[in-house]
């Protein structure tokens, strides 16, 4: 099983529109066609409705959009996060047809690893600067462990003005960072006749 | 990769499972004597079989003969343990590397099943050996001193193992020349 690795650098987080992210896993193509075809669908729910579309409906509309395609190849993991008037919404949608509601998820080859970090550092009260380590801390053992995750790790904060995005750290920086090389004492071995060594 | 009476042999540091990443420390470069070294590449288990077999066969030798076995002669060695397992292969590529009479540089890679490919220049196996070709025909020059070879193999495993989700997580390389060996570990990218 060769996997190449064509980009270290692909943003895996889409921004539907300033209030509202997707992120990607799955299919690369799948994943940033029908997220920007979610954003036409809230763009046209605004101009209709004169109002924003709450997360629970994009997520729905997504979620039946991605079902009517079930069966057919698709292959789309994604979380839908953002803010709207009931306060912040982040909701879990995937190419079989589920949707669920959380208050964390952890999408791709590589969630089990993210989850171990992410089960043991989370607390509802967090503020803003540790939750930012803490989803940046879950998705670099992930990247560590599996192989096909890896590139750079980029955390965005979802409030009530929208989006920001805080940080975008390198993984192979970040490994150095956690785990800084220690300088281990240099041994000097006496060589020996080469005759009887192994 | 051959230099000027030396010559350089590395490998990545990972050991997984399909896509799990076990062990950031696995050994893959294995001495055989003093001037002779093999790369095993595969399956890991097989990997360290085949040593302790080779390692067997060879000490039995210099029981033997009172000295050590010349690289090409080791390599037919290995040929031919490898195709003793034809219809049951060890799952594994081995690189040999070593100096020959008179300090020669010798080099030569095998298939599972034993075929032998000498070469001059380089000798590549594993998941990354399509990228690993890339980056040492371009960056392989003959005759290089052991700290520019040194440099040379780095930066080519290096830049091939971050193109493989299956290689990487650090980096090894020995450095042998006829009065001394050098190992390092490298630093690469741990993702």
């Amino acid at each position: 099983m060769c996997i190449l690795i064509s980009s270290q650098t692909v943003r895996k987080i889409i921004e539907i529109n300033p209030y509202m992210l997707g992120t990607m896993a799955g299919g690369a193509a799948d994943c940033q066609f029908w997220h920007r075809n979610l954003g036409v669908k809230c763009r046209l729910h605004e101009l209709a409705n004169k109002r924003r579309i709450s997360i629970a409906g994009s997520s729905k509309t997504l979620a039946n959009i991605l079902y009517s395609y079930r069966g057919m190849g698709l292959s789309i993991g994604t979380m839908i996060a953002g803010f709207d008037e009931t306060g912040p919404g982040l909701y879990y949608v995937d190419s079989e047809g589920a949707r669920l509601k959380g208050s964390r998820f952890s999408v791709g080859s590589g969630s089990l690893y993210a989850y171990g970090i992410l089960d043991e550092g989370y607390k509802f009260n967090m503020s803003v600067e540790e939750a930012a380590e803490l989803a940046r801390r879950a998705i670099y053992h992930a990247t560590f462990r599996d192989g096909a995750s890896g590139g750079c790790v980029s955390v965005y904060y979802v409030g009530p003005d929208g989006w920001k995005k805080l940080s975008g750290d390198d993984v192979g920086e970040l490994h150095y960072h956690y785990y800084p090389v220690q300088a281990a004492p240099v041994e000097q071995e006496m060589a020996e006749a080469p005759s009887a060594s192994t | 990769m051959v230099g000027k009476n030396c010559f350089a042999i590395a490998s990545d540091r990972r050991l997984g499972v399909q896509l799990q990443t076990v062990a950031t420390d696995f050994q893959r470069v294995f001495k055989i004597h003093g001037k002779l070294y093999i790369g095993l590449s595969g399956l890991a288990t097989d990997a360290q079989t085949l040593y302790q077999r080779l390692a067997f066969k060879h000490k039995l030798y210099q029981l033997r003969e009172e000295r050590d076995m010349k690289p090409e002669t080791f390599a037919s060695l290995v040929s031919a343990l490898l195709y003793e397992k034809r219809f049951g292969p060890y799952f594994c590529q081995p690189i040999i590397a070593g100096l020959g009479e008179k300090d020669q540089p010798f080099i030569c890679t095998m298939d599972c099943i034993g075929a032998k490919e000498l070469a001059k220049d380089f000798v590549v196996s594993g998941t990354a050996s399509e990228s690993l070709y890339g980056a040492c025909e371009s960056m392989y020059k003959p005759d290089m001193e052991p700290e520019e070879l040194f440099e040379t193999i780095s930066q080519a495993l290096l830049s091939s193992v971050d193109r493989d989700c299956l290689s990487g997580w650090g980096g090894y390389v020995l450095i042998v020349t006829p009065t001394e060996v050098q190992e390092r570990v490298l630093k690469g990218r741990m993702d």
